[in-house]
């Protein structure tokens, strides 16, 4: 645990609201000396800058003031009913809206978010993700990180895909832990936060500024946030991941069944570059998860996916390994399908995504196989979230009338 | 003859009729009852319902309740409570039916008959439970063994439903005291020959395929902390 540094707020310490014109918040357990230290590199540099972040057990609430010139600030915020996750890395909207109520009552013009993995909390970094804020009037600048063909892999196939199609933005990191937000969108991302359902799923950030017509741009971010998943059982990361996403369609359909088509939005700090990979995964073990869910979850399958996506999957599942290839519209549709389930409730809900997992795996061992033919990722990702949108009149279609529409 | 093989025929009419015509009042109350109990149930589970909803009871429930849904999947928790409610009244009236047939007959059979009333209607709440028990066991043993790439997953499933519905019989079966004796006695037989035969399986079959799949387990866990790069990663 980060040794308690931060002093008792005291009277006539605090800076007052105009002081604060940029708020950092860190959602997670931090390093307070690790912050204090790169914190140090904004004193002197003439704007405001307060740094929240919530109080670790031990630690109270509290203010410190960084250096002389008094124009940084370390804020503690003690933030209650915090639930435990799995993944611990995934923030919680608890402790996101504090950090954005905390912004709002300081008067912040920018509010900047960042893992509390601090890879990202540099000035450059920084500067980067709040230029197209104060310059180009933007209201949410998210990141594009520079990620290797086999990194995010989730984000790949579900997260940006669906986004995408649904929200009519091409936004890459839809569920990205470091953003920026103007003082004009904080209170509307804040309230959209309020929501009990909300309350306990993830922040969608670009969600929300859809949702409130607010702009949207994308920065080149050259960090790497490492998640360590390698212990974590793959159903439960579908269920932490995945399920909010599904629930999130749910509370906005009314929204996404209007947007037609998809948008780019403007970026900034060129394009990221692709990270190499350290070694390519063997795709035979995820291509024979893929087969031996096709053998033994037919019954749950047939409960989500209509019969000629089955009929399809049937058909993949005898390809051999050097020719398995899921195509995209099979892909989408089963995605689609899976979150229609999920709002009907055609299966337990903890159920449903464990009965996924095979389907992606097969997804993941048929990506891996394309990337290793030499197949370049950034163009067929691209043709895979097209291929999503194409679908979305399915999904509409089936969303709406779940009974009657069954291929 | 004929006149008296006709009368004792009248006669014994006479008395069916006669006892059939004092049961139907007591019928007549039993589905007053229940008819009357069920549309307040309806009607108060439909209020139920409209009130939770407004209330927005679902979302403020959220996962609270995501366990209870689990079992039903396709009910959410405002349309569990407005079920819970109109079946309570079901059974409230099924009760109070049963009470006022009893008071107005006087037969022997009826009132056997009556006395067996809840121990059939928990006996069938016991083969409902059981069954909606057998099937959520069953899809989740047969989903954790697909993920953990058990061959043998389909079985596993298919034993875990099999085990459960068993027990449950079992219980339905004591409930309604038939042949207790017996079925106790072939259930124990039944799952102690299971759990035998397994240990049997496993202890003298594949004690090499266990010890290797520990051994496997022990390394994999050791080696764990010195692999640096994941090859692929999922978020």
């Amino acid at each position: 645990m980060a040794k308690v540094e931060v002093e008792q707020e005291t009277e006539g310490q605090s800076p007052s609201a105009s002081q604060a014109e940029l708020v950092v918040g860190l959602p997670g357990p931090v390093d307070v000396a690790q912050v204090k230290a790169t914190a140090a590199q904004w004193t002197g540099s003439g704007q405001h800058i307060a740094v929240v972040f919530p109080c670790v057990p031990g630690m109270s609430e509290g203010r410190e003031k960084l250096g002389e010139a008094g124009d940084v600030w370390l804020v503690a915020r003690e933030v209650t009913a915090v639930a435990a996750a799995t993944a611990p890395w995934l923030g919680q909207p608890a402790v996101y809206s504090a950090l954005l109520a905390e912004a709002e009552s300081l008067g912040a013009g920018a509010c900047v978010i960042l893992n509390p993995d601090l890879a990202a909390f540099t000035p450059p970094a920084v500067d980067a993700m709040l230029r197209p804020i104060r310059e180009d009037q933007c209201d949410l600048a998210m990141p594009l990180y520079r990620a290797g063909p086999f990194d995010g892999l989730l984000n790949q196939a579900i997260l940006a895909p669906v986004a995408r199609a649904l929200y009519g933005k091409r936004v890459r990191y839809p569920l990205a832990q470091d953003f920026a937000v103007s003082a004009g969108f904080l209170p509307g991302l804040r309230q959209g936060m309020s929501t009990p359902a909300a309350g306990q799923g993830l922040l969608w950030p670009a969600t929300e500024a859809v949702l409130r017509d607010k702009r949207v741009c994308q920065v080149s971010l050259p960090v790497h946030h490492h998640y360590p998943t390698m212990g974590l059982d793959l159903t439960t990361l579908l269920q932490q991941i995945v399920a909010p996403l599904f629930a999130d369609m749910d509370r906005h359909a009314s929204l996404w069944q209007r947007v037609r088509a998809s948008h780019s939005v403007t970026e900034s700090g060129g394009e990221p570059g692709e990270a190499p990979a350290a070694s390519s995964p063997d795709p035979r073990p995820m291509v024979e998860a893929f087969q031996l869910g096709q053998r033994n979850l037919q019954e749950l399958w047939s409960l989500v996916l209509p019969p000629v996506t089955l009929l399809e999957l049937k058909k993949l599942s005898r390809q051999p390994l050097e020719s398995f290839r899921m195509p995209d519209a099979l892909w989408a549709r089963v995605v689609y399908d899976f979150a229609l389930a999920y709002r009907l409730r055609s299966l337990s809900r903890g159920h449903l995504l464990g009965a996924m997992a095979p389907l992606y795996l097969g997804w993941v061992g048929s990506r891996v196989l394309e990337i290793e033919s030499g197949v370049p990722t950034g163009p067929r990702q691209e043709q895979l979230e097209r291929t999503f949108e194409q679908n979305k009149p399915y999904l509409v279609q089936r969303w709406r009338w779940p009974d009657r529409f069954n291929p | 003859m004929w006149n008296q093989v006709s009368s004792t025929l009248s006669n014994s009419m006479a008395q069916a009729m006669g006892r059939f015509a004092s049961l139907l009042p007591g019928i007549l109350a039993f589905l007053l009852a229940v008819v009357l109990f069920s549309l307040i149930g309806l009607l108060l589970a439909w209020l139920v319902r409209r009130i939770l909803i407004t209330l927005r009871f679902d979302e403020r429930m959220g996962r609270g309740t995501e366990a209870v849904t689990e079992w039903s999947p396709r009910q959410t928790p405002a349309g569990l409570a407005a079920r819970l409610v109109f079946w309570v009244f079901v059974v409230t009236g099924i009760a109070v039916g049963a009470d006022a047939f009893g008071a107005s007959s006087h037969s022997s059979l009826a009132e056997g008959l009556l006395a067996y009333l809840p121990k059939l209607l928990s006996a069938g709440v016991i083969l409902l439970v059981g069954n909606i028990v057998a099937r959520f066991l069953s899809r989740g043993v047969l989903i954790g063994a697909v993920n953990m790439n058990l061959q043998y997953a389909r079985l596993l499933s298919l034993g875990v439903k099999w085990m459960v519905l068993v027990l449950t019989a079992a219980m339905a079966l004591d409930h309604l005291q038939i042949g207790q004796k017996i079925v106790d006695i072939a259930f124990a037989i039944l799952f102690g020959g299971i759990v035998f035969s397994l240990s049997l399986a496993v202890g003298l079959g594949s004690r090499d395929l266990v010890s290797r799949s520990i051994e496997r387990e022990t390394s994999r866990a050791a080696a764990a902390p010195a692999q640096e790069e994941e090859p692929l990663r999922h978020f």
